[in-house]
C-alpha cells in the first residue's frame, strides 16, 4: 500500500510505543499537522517521559532505518494502515473528541465510506436474544454496515448475522498480532477475509483490561446510531451506549422484561431517552429509511398451536407445554425441532424453549 | 511316596488345570513348594501345617517337595490349600483315597476348617469343559456352583470333612443344582422410575437409549435427579438370561465380590467415582490382573457421574471398549481379555456453578468458562454417547403431587418388544441393538424416504453437525421407529432423535 508523507509520519509516531495518546496528540497539536513539533513540547515530553527516554523517542522518529522496518512489519503482517489524513478516513469519526490517529485495518477498506450502524451487548445474553439479535444484524445490512467488537455472546451473534453480506467491521481492543477471546480467532479471520477488523493499537499491542472501554468510542463514534441488545447495569455495552449519547447519535435499546439481569441496563437506557427498538422496522423508521421484512414462513396447524402456546407462556418446558396441549412430551418434541430448524423457536436449557 | 492333586488356576476368566504334586523323601526336615507360587500360596504352608495338625493328623517330619504343575503359570490366591493338605496326607501315607478325576479348591484356617475362595464359578465351567466333573469345594462356594449342571460339587466345611469323603463316607450330598429364574426372580432393584418426579422428556429419553442400547449423557442442575434417573435404568432393561448373569457371575467371582446368592441376577449399576484411575476403571494389577470397573459394568450400567471431573486420560481408555464391547489388558506376564459390553451413563452439570440454564437460578459463570468446562469432554467420546438431553429444573409441584408417572415395569415392557424387533433384524450380524450398527448397516436397516433426507439436511445445516452426528441422529431415529412399531423412519422420528443432541459440540 502506498501512503504519502504525511501518513508515514503518522504511522511512524503510533509505531512508537513508549508514547501515549495524548503526547502524540500534544506533538502534533491537535492534529492540526502530521509533522510533530518536537521542539515545541521538548520540555512537558521530558518532564513526563525523562531525558532518555525522550531522546530514544526522538531518535526512532527520524530514524529512516525503524521507519521502513514498521512500514514492512505492517505490510508483511497485510495490515493497511488508514490515517487521519486518508481519504477513507471516516467523517463521523474525526467528530470525537478523541479520534484515533491510525486505524489499522484488515480487510475491506471500503466499507469505512459507508453509513455504519453499531450493535452491542454483553457477553452472558439469553439464547433467544441471541437469535433475535443475529436477525436484526443481518436485516441491518440492508441499509448499515455493521459495526461491533468481537467478543462472545451478543457480539458474536451480531457478527454472525451481518457476515453473510460482507457489511460488517469489528473493532479489536488491541493489536492485530492477538486474538481474544482465543475461541473466536476463526471469526476474526472470516470479518478479516469478507469484512472489515480495525484497530487503533499496532499488532503487537497485547489485549488489557482497560483498552476495551476505550475501544468503544471507536464503535460508537464510527456509527450513525447504536444499538444495546443486552447490558447489565455495569457493561461496556452501557459504555458505549453513554459515548454514542456523547457524540450525538442515535440511541437504540431492546426492551426486557423485569428480573433479567442482562436487560436491567437496556431499561435504564429506554427510561433516559433510548428509543425502544423491537425490530429493525423500528431502527430504520427512525432513520426514515424502507424496511424490506422477509417471507413469513409457513405453518402447519400444530406448528402454529405449538408456537402460540409458547409465546403465551414466554419460557415453556417441554412438559408444561404438553400438559398445556393435552399431549405427551414425546408428541411435541418432533414439532419443537421443526420450529427450532425454521428459527422461531430457541432452546434456552433445563428443557425450555423460548419464541424469538 | 508320590502323590498327585488336581486343582485350578485362573488366568483371566480362563481356567487352567494345575497338578499338586507332593513327594515325600527321608532327609533334612524341610518343605519346599516350586512352580512359581506367590506370595499368598508360599504362606500357605504355615496354614497347611497347622490346619493339618489342628485336624488330629500328622504334618510329616521329613523332607517335602511340592510341585505346581505347568511349572512356568504363576500361582496366586489361597485355593491350593486344600489340595496341598490333601496331597501332602496322601503322600504320607496318613489317608488312602482316590483323588484321581477331583478337583480340589480352598483356602484353610488354622483349624483346619475351610473358607471361601474367589472364582469359583469360572472355574468350574471351563474345568467342565475340560472334562473334570467332580468338585470339592468350600461350603461358602456353594451356592455359587449351584448353577452349574451336570457335575458333581461336594460343598464342605472343613479339612476332616474332605478326608471322610475321600475314604469313602457317602453321608455327604451333593450340591443340588439350582433354578436360575427362582433365584433372580427373588431379587429386586429398590429403584422404580415412577418414583422420579417429572422429568418425561429424561424418562422418555431413558426408555429410547435403552431400548436401542445407546449411551446417554443427563444434563442438568444439581440436586434434579439425574443420579436418581441412573438409578432406573437397569430397572427397565430386560431381564438377563442365564448366560448372561452366569457371564457376569464368572467376573464379579474373580473380583471376589460375589452376594450370598451366589450369582448375579441383576443388571450391574457401578458407579466408579471420578478420582478413579485408568488401572480401576480398565482392570490391571502387577501380577494378577483384575477386571476393572467396565467389566464389573458388563451386561449392566456404568454411570460416570459428574463426567468433566473425571480426568482426560480416563475417559479416553473408555473409548475402545465402548466400540468393542471388551477390554484387554496387557501386561508384561501376558495379555488378559475381559468383557466389557457396558451401556455407558454420565451426568453433568451444564456449567461450573450449574444454574447454567436453570429457570429458577441465576447462572455466574462467563461464556468461556462455561465453553471450558464442556470441552473436558472429548469430541470422540461425546461421538460414543448417541443421546444427550438435558434434566428439567424440579418444580414443588411435582415434589408434593402424587408419584403417578408410569412404572419400570410398564416402560420395560415396550423396551422388551422393541429389542425383539431389534434381535430379529440383526439376526446372524454381530450387533444385536442398533447402537452397535455400523455405516454398512445404517444404510441397509435405515432407509431414509427423500422427506427425511431433507429434514436432516436442514437440521445439519442449522445446527451446524458433524458427520458423526448423522449416523447418531439416524441411528436414534431407527430405535424410536422400533419402539412406534414402524417399519420405515418416518419425518417424526429424525425430528425427535435431533432433539437430543443438547451438547454437541458445533451445536
Amino acid at each position: 500500500m502506498n501512503y504519502t508523507d504525511e501518513e508515514i509520519n503518522l504511522i511512524t509516531l503510533c509505531a512508537i510505543d513508549e508514547l501515549t495518546y495524548n503526547q502524540r496528540k500534544a506533538l502534533l497539536s491537535d492534529l492540526a499537522s502530521s509533522k510533530p513539533d518536537f521542539v515545541k513540547y521538548e520540555k512537558s515530553l521530558i518532564k513526563s517521559l525523562s531525558h532518555g527516554v525522550y531522546n530514544k523517542v526522538k531518535e526512532k522518529y527520524f530514524d529512516r532505518g525503524f521507519r521502513e522496518c514498521v512500514l514492512t512489519d505492517l505490510e508483511t503482517a497485510g495490515v493497511k494502515c488508514v490515517t487521519y489524513f486518508s481519504k477513507h478516513y471516516p467523517q463521523s469519526l474525526k467528530n470525537i473528541e478523541i479520534p484515533p490517529i491510525v486505524l489499522y485495518c484488515k480487510g475491506n477498506i471500503g466499507l469505512l465510506d459507508t453509513e455504519c450502524f453499531a450493535v452491542v451487548g454483553s457477553r452472558r445474553t439469553l439464547p433467544q436474544i441471541l437469535k433475535e439479535c443475529k436477525k436484526t444484524a443481518n436485516e441491518l445490512t440492508q441499509h448499515f454496515t455493521v459495526v461491533t467488537g468481537i467478543a462472545d455472546g451478543a457480539d458474536t451473534a451480531a457478527v454472525e448475522g451481518a457476515l453473510e453480506g460482507g457489511k460488517i467491521i469489528s473493532v479489536l481492543a488491541y493489536g492485530f498480532n492477538y486474538f481474544y477471546p482465543a475461541n473466536n480467532k476463526s471469526l476474526i479471520k472470516k470479518v478479516e477475509e469478507r469484512g472489515l477488523v480495525i484497530s487503533e493499537y499496532p499488532p503487537e499491542t497485547p489485549p488489557q483490561r482497560y483498552l476495551f472501554p476505550i475501544r468503544n468510542r471507536i464503535i460508537a463514534g464510527i456509527s450513525q446510531g447504536t444499538l444495546t441488545v443486552s447490558a447489565g447495569l455495569k457493561s461496556g455495552a452501557l459504555i458505549t451506549a453513554e459515548y454514542a449519547k456523547l457524540y450525538g447519535r442515535r440511541l437504540f435499546a431492546y426492551p426486557y422484561t423485569i428480573g433479567v439481569a442482562s436487560g436491567e441496563g437496556c431499561n435504564w437506557l429506554l427510561k433516559n431517552g433510548a428509543t425502544l427498538a423491537q425490530n429493525t422496522l423500528d431502527i430504520f423508521g427512525d432513520f426514515g429509511l424502507d424496511f424490506k421484512p422477509q417471507e413469513g414462513l409457513k405453518l402447519s396447524k400444530e406448528e402454529e398451536n405449538l408456537l402460540s402456546a409458547i409465546r403465551n407462556l414466554g419460557e415453556a418446558f417441554i412438559s408444561d407445554l404438553a400438559e398445556q396441549l393435552d399431549t405427551l412430551p414425546f408428541r411435541i418434541i418432533p414439532v419443537l425441532s421443526k420450529l427450532e430448524i425454521k428459527g422461531l423457536i430457541v432452546r434456552i436449557g433445563g428443557n425450555r424453549y423460548s419464541a424469538v | 511316596m508320590l502323590s498327585k492333586i488336581t486343582s485350578f488356576a485362573l488366568c483371566g476368566l480362563e481356567g487352567i488345570p494345575v497338578e499338586v504334586e507332593t513327594d515325600i523323601n527321608k532327609g533334612m526336615v524341610s518343605f519346599d513348594m516350586v512352580g512359581l507360587p506367590d506370595a499368598a500360596v508360599k504362606e500357605s504352608k504355615e496354614r497347611v501345617r497347622s490346619a493339618i495338625k489342628n485336624s488330629l493328623f500328622q504334618f510329616p517330619v521329613n523332607r517335602i517337595t511340592i510341585n505346581l504343575a505347568p511349572a512356568d503359570l504363576k500361582k496366586e490366591g489361597s485355593q491350593y490349600d486344600l489340595p496341598l493338605a490333601i496331597s501332602i496326607l496322601i503322600a504320607a501315607n496318613q489317608i488312602t483315597a482316590n483323588a484321581e478325576g477331583t478337583v480340589f479348591l480352598g483356602e484353610l484356617a488354622l483349624d483346619g476348617a475351610l473358607r471361601p475362595v474367589t472364582g469359583i464359578l469360572p472355574i468350574l465351567i471351563s474345568a467342565k469343559a475340560k472334562g473334570f466333573t467332580r468338585f470339592i469345594v468350600p461350603a461358602a462356594n456353594a451356592n455359587e456352583a449351584s448353577y452349574i449342571e451336570g457335575v458333581t460339587v461336594f460343598a464342605l466345611k472343613n479339612l476332616g470333612e474332605v478326608v471322610a469323603l475321600l475314604a469313602g463316607e457317602s453321608s455327604f450330598s451333593t450340591v443340588s443344582s439350582r433354578n436360575f429364574r427362582a433365584a433372580a426372580s427373588s431379587q429386586e432393584y429398590g429403584f422404580d422410575l415412577s418414583l422420579v418426579r417429572g422429568q418425561k422428556v429424561a424418562k422418555r429419553a431413558l426408555e429410547i437409549a435403552v431400548a436401542g442400547g445407546h449411551n446417554i449423557l443427563l444434563a442438568g442442575p444439581p440436586g434434579t435427579g439425574k443420579t436418581m434417573l441412573a438409578r432406573c435404568i437397569p430397572t427397565i432393561m430386560p431381564d438377563m438370561t442365564f448366560e448372561e448373569a452366569l457371564e457376569v457371575t464368572k467376573i464379579h467371582s474373580i473380583a471376589g465380590c460375589l452376594m450370598e446368592d451366589g450369582i448375579v441376577s441383576l443388571r450391574p449399576f457401578r458407579t466408579p467415582h471420578h478420582t478413579s484411575t485408568v488401572v480401576a476403571l480398565c482392570g490391571g494389577g502387577n501380577v494378577k490382573v483384575h477386571p476393572g470397573e467396565i467389566s464389573m459394568a458388563h451386561k449392566g450400567v456404568l454411570f460416570l457421574d459428574e463426567l468433566p471431573e473425571y480426568t482426560r486420560r480416563t475417559l479416553e481408555s473408555l473409548r475402545q471398549p465402548l466400540e468393542d464391547g471388551v477390554i484387554t489388558v496387557a501386561r508384561a506376564g501376558g495379555a488378559v481379555t475381559f468383557p466389557a459390553d457396558f451401556m455407558l451413563c454420565a451426568s453433568m452439570n451444564p456449567c461450573p456453578c450449574g444454574n447454567y440454564g436453570s429457570a429458577y437460578l441465576t447462572c455466574t459463570c462467563t461464556p468461556s468458562q462455561v465453553q471450558k468446562y464442556r470441552s473436558k469432554i472429548s469430541g470422540p467420546l461425546l461421538d460414543r454417547i448417541d443421546l444427550q438431553v438435558e434434566v428439567d429444573g424440579v418444580k414443588y409441584e411435582d415434589l408434593a403431587g402424587e408419584a403417578n408417572g408410569e412404572t419400570s415395569a410398564e416402560v420395560k415392557k415396550r423396551v422388551e418388544t422393541a429389542r425383539t424387533v431389534q434381535r430379529i433384524r440383526f439376526e446372524g450380524e454381530q450387533n444385536s441393538v442398533n447402537a452397535g450398527m455400523n455405516e454398512k448397516q445404517i444404510k441397509k436397516y435405515c432407509r431414509l424416504t427423500p422427506e427425511c433426507e431433507g429434514i436432516l439436511r436442514t437440521a445439519f445445516e442449522t445446527f451446524h453437525l458433524s458427520a458423526r452426528a448423522r449416523s447418531r441422529i439416524i441411528k436414534v431415529a431407527r430405535t424410536i421407529a422400533d419402539l412406534d412399531f414402524s417399519e420405515e423412519i418416518k419425518p417424526d422420528h429424525i425430528l425427535e432423535a435431533a432433539s437430543y443432541r443438547s451438547y454437541e459440540v458445533n451445536g
